[in-house]
């Protein structure tokens, strides 16, 4: 037995056989050649990479949907067509008497070095492209399986080396439990993917493809963030008495898709989702949610060289739009800064950019980015029942100079003879401590609020939640948080707007009664907690939100952590 | 021939995303394009040359054209740099 410690970007528990996919570089046998085999070897170098590019031919028009893939085998075609690359490895072929495979395996893996010695993420990504090209050249060279989706059996745990949304949602659908990526992080394209189709993956586990062969057994603690190699009888029993626990748990979840809530105090219940990447929509719907509640759109610069197109987001948000059959759809514009940039962009290095040019205020200091949206927006406004929500909203003033913006894009859009929605509902986030102080006047402007719980907290508490050091001091229940949302729920019923929170908390089924009692029954949830929040929803009991709505929450967070444990079974 | 010397100025200098324009521009002309910068010489044509050089924001790069449409090459190369290839700020 053998414990591999990593990092969790997905929780769960995944039992299963381990299947190395793509190991970082393969394993190259010298070959020496003789000099009357040079010319062979050059026409074999030349008819495979001829085929390979053909292949990425049929993927780039595969992936025309998909504009960050396309764009990585558009990267691929390029190094492929490269004169200098073939030069050189013609070269190493008549100096060295290399064999084709190892000449290829020695330039590539030179320039992925070089790249990755670099140390900046845009050469960082040419140096995986490097690798990949060279992968897919050797696999057809020395006839292994090629670059074409692998296909898995249930109870098999990939290791990769990278991969893709697409290959995450094809797992999935395998009925695969887990992975291994060797590079990913917690905010990528991938972890989304793999949160939000509930596979456990685990991450960053220094030189795993030498500490883990083909068919060994293995757990992965997505909980703990670390892989059991061949575990001992015991604590494989433990672990599969876990996993058959949280698997019954998950299927009784599955019984409450249909179950309409119950009004409490003669108000609706809406549950809706965030989305992150429109991967998720199909798999999301299967959970009948009332809207999507959060539509984030950082997606559209994630993984990618280029400037998203109106074009191409439009036909985005008309398919969501089309999707949700006349449920609500909230889009959020462009929340990039902070933690979220992009390849594209060249952000002026700010002291501190959680309190610098982000969100709405990056949108409104790049008005051609902003305008495009707001087009592509507008233009699917027609298709569904599509809202827009402005992210990083400090107060009346903010909000008026971004909608005015919207009118006048609107009213372009029709002069130039498109169909909008004229009507279409404007709100905020409130996550800005200021936004949530100045409600009232805030909701006499805006058509709706969305408390966004996970920033409001962050700037409240001055606290930093992905400071492993401060641990302990991010409090969502603190009283300072809790008057705020108070404040903020007052205003929106006082002016009769709607009022969600989308945040973190609502993902959270212990917050649950206190969001309630505080007159907030709109609630935007990550689909992997949807159903656990759905539960806690209908299990609420009415005494026990009076009881919320009654208790002074003037008062230390011990006090009221205490009380919410009464209320939460 | 014609040799221009060409300053980088987009903030993020010449990684992934720009070389690979120059490398799709130049690939649509005849004439032979290198560039130089503090005495390495590489082939514009080629992805891995350009990145190579790994030209930040501020460098002076020797651009050297050499074929039948060089003139029309260098107006296009120098609009990429001057567009800051499509860089927003």
């Amino acid at each position: 037995m053998k414990i591999l410690k990593g990092l969790a970007i997905a929780p769960g528990i995944a039992i299963g056989n381990a299947r190395i996919i793509k190991q970082r570089r393969l394993e190259i046998k010298k070959r020496d050649i003789s000099a009357s085999e040079i010319k062979a070897e050059i026409d074999k170098f030349e008819k495979v990479i001829d085929e390979v590019i053909k292949d990425t031919d049929n993927l780039i028009e595969e992936y025309s949907v998909n504009k960050a893939n396309q764009d990585i085998f558009e990267s691929h075609k390029m190094i492929l067509q490269d004169p200098e690359m073939k030069k050189e490895v013609i070269k190493l072929i008549q100096d060295n008497l290399f064999g084709l495979e190892q000449a290829i395996h020695l330039h590539f893996v030179k320039v992925a070095n070089y790249f990755e010695s670099l140390d900046n993420d845009s050469f960082a990504q040419k140096a995986i492209d490097y690798t990949d090209v060279s992968n897919r050249i050797l696999n057809i060279l020395i006839g292994r399986k090629g670059f074409k989706q692998n296909v898995f059996k249930s109870d098999d745990i990939p290791l990769f080396y990278s991969t893709t949304p697409s290959q995450i949602i094809n797992l999935a659908r395998e009925g695969v439990q887990g992975f291994y990526l060797e590079k990913g992080s917690e905010t990528s394209h991938n972890a989304i993917i793999a949160r939000s189709f509930e596979l456990t993956c685990i991450v960053g586990i220094s030189d795993v493809f030498s500490q883990i062969e083909n068919n060994d057994l293995i757990i992965l603690d997505g909980n703990e963030g670390k892989i059991i190699v061949n575990p001992e009888p015991e604590q494989l029993q433990k672990y599969k008495e876990k996993l058959e626990k949280f698997n019954k748990y998950k299927k009784e979840l599955l019984t409450l898709i249909d179950i309409k809530p119950d009004k409490l105090f003669n108000r609706e219940i809406n549950l809706e989702v965030n989305i992150e990447v429109p991967d998720e929509v199909d798999h999301s719907t299967t959970l009948a949610p009332d809207g999507i509640g959060l539509f984030r759109t950082e997606f559209l610069f994630m993984d990618r060289d280029s400037l998203p197109t109106e074009e191409e987001q439009f036909q985005i948000y008309k398919t969501m739009a089309e999707k949700m059959k006349g449920k609500p759809v909230i889009i959020r514009t462009f929340d990039l800064g902070g933690d979220k940039f992009s390849n594209i962009v060249a952000y002026a290095k700010e002291e501190n950019p959680f309190l610098g040019n982000r969100g709405l205020r990056f949108s409104l200091s790049h008005p051609n980015i902003f305008r495009a949206q707001i087009n592509a927006i507008l233009r699917a406004s027609v298709f569904g029942n599509v809202k827009i929500m402005f992210p990083m909203v400090m107060g009346t003033k903010d909000y008026l100079k971004a909608k005015t913006f919207v009118k006048k894009v609107m009213s372009n859009l029709i002069t130039k003879g498109y169909e909008v929605d004229e009507n279409i509902e404007i709100g905020v986030m409130i996550e800005i401590p200021s936004a949530a102080i100045c409600s009232d006047q805030l909701a006499q402007v805006v058509d709706f609020f969305s408390i966004g719980t996970n920033d409001l907290i962050q700037y409240t508490l001055s606290v930093d939640r992905t400071n492993e050091h401060l641990t302990g001091y991010y409090i969502p229940h603190h009283p300072a948080i809790i008057q705020l949302m108070k404040l903020t729920a007052q205003a929106a019923l006082k002016h009769n707007i709607p009022i969600a929170v989308c945040g973190a908390m609502a993902s959270t089924p212990k917050y649950i009664p206190l969001l309630l009692a505080l007159g907030i029954n709109t609630f935007s949830i990550a689909p992997s907690a949807f159903l656990d929040v759905k539960k806690r929803v209908l299990e609420v009991k009415e005494e026990d939100i009076q009881r919320l709505r009654d208790f002074d929450f003037d008062t230390d967070i011990d006090t009221i952590d205490q009380m919410l444990k009464e209320v939460t079974p | 021939m014609i040799e221009k010397t060409i300053e980088v100025v987009n903030k993020l200098g010449v990684h992934a995303r720009p070389s690979a324009m120059l490398v799709k521009t130049a690939t649509k002309f005849r004439s032979e394009f290198h560039i130089e910068k503090e005495g390495m010489k590489v082939n514009g044509k080629s992805i891995m040359g350009v990145m190579m050089l790994a030209a930040e924001c501020g460098s002076e790069l020797n651009i050297i054209i050499d074929g039948p449409d060089e003139e029309y090459l260098l107006k296009e190369i120098e609009k990429l740099f001057k567009e800051k290839f499509g860089e927003i700020e």
